[in-house]
């Protein structure tokens, strides 16, 4: 191309300008934009943490949360009830936050390592926090007092499926020497083996009406325990039975 | 006119003075030209892409933040327009995942004959270009070519500095070898 040619391109363009062919989008369209993906982004971020909140108190509740140090069938359990599906959209969730986040220069400028470290830091800490807080409890009950609950209700309802196969929850009841009956939550009665190689708590001695944790798989109606732990308070009120209630003379 | 930054002229075309556009595209043209010419390899129509760069700017001027460098946005405009050209005409589609951006890395700090190094790759360039994959190539002419530091490539590509650093070295470790061959 001769330098003559050269030179059109500016002029190609004016002309373009001049004769209104071409005409710049306007500022409001950049600021709606602006407006738009930042609403985005605050959305997506809620939505991620409540995600991940739930995935938390899902585990907790259950009880997988404490099972890994209890023997391998307690912690195969415990993987069984882990919400595998909440955590592949908060994994997704967290790419699209990555790439979003990419378009400032903040974040490019640095490895992806960094960036996507923070995000996941981020939803593992304010998700976990948010798992302690009143919010998945009380919806958990409206969804199981009959009370109309949120549309999104239905995820509590996966809670119900008790606590796996070497993981029950229930209150202690006839503590022999070597063994104790435990009134599980998800309505069954198992008899649980204490030995010499169950690891107990190591706050005081199980007493009855204890609310426990028993790690160990069911054979014919009876646990041989890997473990026994108090359990917290937040599982008080899931699954099936009431055992609180039970208890009461 | 010809005094103002650039920043304070586009700040003007923001404001409807759509002359001052032109002396934008005075000041950038030729820049732009050779970052076309020497990373489109065999592009008989870089003038074409050049254009099509500035009337995405002009129509996008809006979004231009005037706090910032106005070459970074112009050249990544281009960027994005050549990256576009290649994958369409030359079918060469360009990986949105690229390793190199995800870990941190330590790029070699530079020695005494760094210096005469750059001299000599640079004098081999031209004849090494074309035989370069695109993302060593367009690293290659934004530093070399068009004198750009290691922070406003990163902003131009939107990778790791650190990224632009390991980029540019292995374009000239690249570059020596293909050299040496010859």
């Amino acid at each position: 191309m001769s330098e003559e040619e050269k030179k059109s391109i500016s002029q190609n363009v004016l002309e373009q300008i001049n004769s209104g062919q071409i005409k710049p989008t306007s500022r409001a369209y950049f600021v709606f934009r602006v407006g738009v993906f930042t609403v985005a982004m605050v959305v997506l971020v809620l939505l991620v943490i409540y995600t991940s909140s739930l995935v938390f108190f899902g585990l907790r509740s259950s009880g997988a949360w404490f099972a890994p140090g209890f023997g391998l069938s307690a912690t195969r359990s415990a993987l069984l009830i882990v919400p595998w599906v909440l955590v592949g959209c908060v994994v997704a969730a967290v790419v699209v936050l990555e790439l979003l986040v990419k378009r400032f220069g903040f974040a490019y400028r640095r490895p992806a390592i960094y960036s996507v470290a923070g995000i996941a830091l981020l939803v593992v800490v304010v998700g976990y926090a948010v798992a302690l807080t009143p919010l998945h409890r009380s919806l958990y009950r409206q969804v199981h007092n009959g009370a109309k609950p949120p549309f999104w209700g239905g995820l509590y309802k996966n809670f119900d499926a008790g606590p796996g196969h070497a993981l029950h929850a229930g209150f202690v009841n006839d503590l022999a020497k070597e063994s104790f009956l435990l009134n599980a939550r998800e309505g069954a009665d198992f008899l649980v083996y204490i030995t010499p190689t169950t690891q107990l708590p190591r706050e005081r001695a199980v007493r009855e009406g204890d609310f426990v944790l028993v790690f160990g798989s069911v054979d014919r109606g009876s646990i041989r325990a890997a473990g026994v732990r108090f359990a917290p308070d937040e599982m008080h009120g899931f699954g099936k039975r009431h055992p609180r209630h039970r208890m009461q003379p | 006119m010809t005094d103002l930054t650039d920043e304070a002229i586009a700040k003007r075309v923001q404001e409807g003075d759509t002359e001052s556009f032109g002396v934008l595209m005075q000041r950038y043209e030729p820049k732009l030209i050779r970052y076309a010419r020497k990373f489109l390899i065999h592009a008989e129509d870089a003038e074409d892409q050049v254009q099509s760069v500035f009337l995405k700017a002009y129509t996008n001027i809006h979004s231009f933040d005037a706090s910032r460098h106005f070459s970074s946005w112009l050249y990544r405009i281009a960027h994005n327009e050549f990256i576009n050209y290649i994958a369409k005409r030359q079918r060469q589609p360009f990986s949105f995942f690229d390793s190199d951006t995800v870990f941190p890395h330590l790029f070699a700090k530079e020695t005494a004959d760094s210096g005469v190094r750059e001299e000599e790759i640079r004098n081999s360039l031209d004849a090494c270009l074309g035989k370069l994959d695109a993302k060593y190539r367009e690293v290659l002419v934004l530093y070399f070519y068009e004198e750009l530091s290691y922070a406003e490539i990163a902003d131009v590509l939107r990778i790791p500095t650190s990224t632009v650093g390991v980029r540019l070295a292995r374009a000239k470790a690249a570059v020596r070898k293909l050299y040496a061959k010859e």
